[in-house]
């Protein structure tokens, strides 16, 4: 993760930590294994979220001449991304070659993650809406621009098409978003519009 | 105004105040951030992993955890007045569960943000789906699945093959594996 910057003696403690890279992260965010996470740049992870990047693939292979290979980034979220207060990402894990092993997770741009959800998708495409309280089991795959329901249960293993809304548990597809999702909203001073861009909404985060 | 003075240095985390005495086993594996509290004993068993962020309460009564169990984080298990509660061996308490069950059998799997109430008894091998609820002084059978909305159901696949049970049981030991690898130890600070 990109460093934070100084902060002046002399002003107050607030909410967020602000990077270089226009990143807010809470103060009361739960952050395990902060290395491993990449945060693409303006996206806001609220008070309470639980971020495992602990959980993350662990090679096999013997080090050459005492040299890792790069760090490993264990959850990637994109641009513009907020995730809301109380959720909890973490990498799924399974067997693979007779050992339990973390897959590392991607969220991509302008992804909002609703409050309390729990997250274990293999990836998350951008432009998708996430309601509050819901569940998306280890190795879900979810598509460009859909709309997740609150409170839905997504099995593990499901993969939800581009465009779709997404409810219920187990979760079925009830519906398409329409032409217009994501469009309009985003300006300055706007509503954020669902799936749209979020910039300005991270932007009117304090 | 007199200036304020330069920000006190990160001081170490400090131990909540009541530590509850603690018998864990020596090769269970408690993260540094678990949140141990109250007043009764904790018993914590071989190989049990503790995830940062998992909360054991024992206020109401003792808490013991079997062998080979995990308890993810966000989890909560104890209850605040109800009772002691035992969790089984190879059994996993997922993310966001409140656990107050009188005991879990052993092999059980509460999933992700389920509720299970106080004084429940869950036999071995069940399964609560997401965000399930089950009630107070309920108690589950041996090998029942909890899911959709409060439908109950039995997994037959597990109570009739026996392998299936033993595949399960050394998943488990593989996954507390992994995590061994995965996460620092602080369990001298909860030992004792």
């Amino acid at each position: 993760m990109s460093r934070p910057q100084a902060v002046t003696r002399r002003s107050a403690k607030s909410e967020y930590i602000e990077t270089d890279t226009g990143n807010k992260i809470s103060r009361r965010a739960r952050i395990e294994g902060k290395q491993n996470i990449m945060l693409a740049g303006k996206s806001v992870v609220m008070a309470g979220a639980i971020l495992r990047g602990d959980l993350h693939r662990k090679s096999d292979r013997p080090a050459e001449g005492g040299e890792k290979g790069g760090p490993i980034t264990a959850i990637n979220i994109g641009r513009a991304s907020v995730i809301s207060t109380d959720c909890t990402i973490r990498p799924p894990m399974r067997m693979s070659r007779g050992q339990m092993t973390f897959y590392p997770m991607r969220i991509g741009d302008n992804v909002f993650i609703g409050t309390g959800t729990h997250v274990s998708a293999l990836s998350i495409s951008s432009h998708v809406h996430v309601g509050a309280n819901c569940v998306l089991s280890p190795f879900c795959v979810v598509k460009e621009s859909c709309k997740i329901l609150p409170d839905t249960v997504v099995p593990p293993h499901m993969v939800i098409p581009p465009g779709s809304v997404v409810a219920g548990r187990p979760a079925r597809v009830i519906g398409e978003v329409g032409e217009g999702w994501g469009q309009g909203g985003g300006g300055e001073g706007e509503e954020y519009v669902e799936g749209g861009d979020l910039r300005a909404l991270v932007r009117s985060i304090k | 105004m007199a200036s304020r003075p330069a920000p006190a240095p990160k001081r170490p985390s400090q131990l909540p105040a009541s530590k509850p005495p603690c018998n864990t086993h020596p090769s269970a594996i408690i993260a540094d951030k678990a949140q141990i509290t109250g007043a009764h004993a904790v018993e914590i068993g071989e190989n049990a992993v503790i995830h940062p962020w998992a909360r054991i309460r024992a206020e109401g009564g003792k808490v013991s955890i079997g062998k080979n169990s995990m308890v993810y984080e966000g989890a909560t298990v104890g209850t605040v007045d109800g009772g002691d509660v035992l969790i089984g061996d190879y059994v996993n308490i997922e993310t966001g569960a409140v656990v107050e069950a009188k005991s879990v059998g052993d092999g059980s799997t509460v999933e992700v943000n389920a509720v299970i109430g106080k004084g429940a008894v869950l036999g071995k091998w069940c399964r609560v789906a997401p965000l399930e609820r089950v009630e107070a002084g309920e108690e589950l059978e041996d090998f029942t699945v909890v899911y959709g909305d409060g439908q109950r159901r039995v997994d037959k696949t597990t109570k009739e093959h026996a392998e299936v049970r033993e595949l399960k049981k050394v998943g488990q030991e593989k996954v507390v594996q992994a995590m061994r690898t995965l996460t620092p130890n602080a369990m001298a600070k909860w030992a004792g």
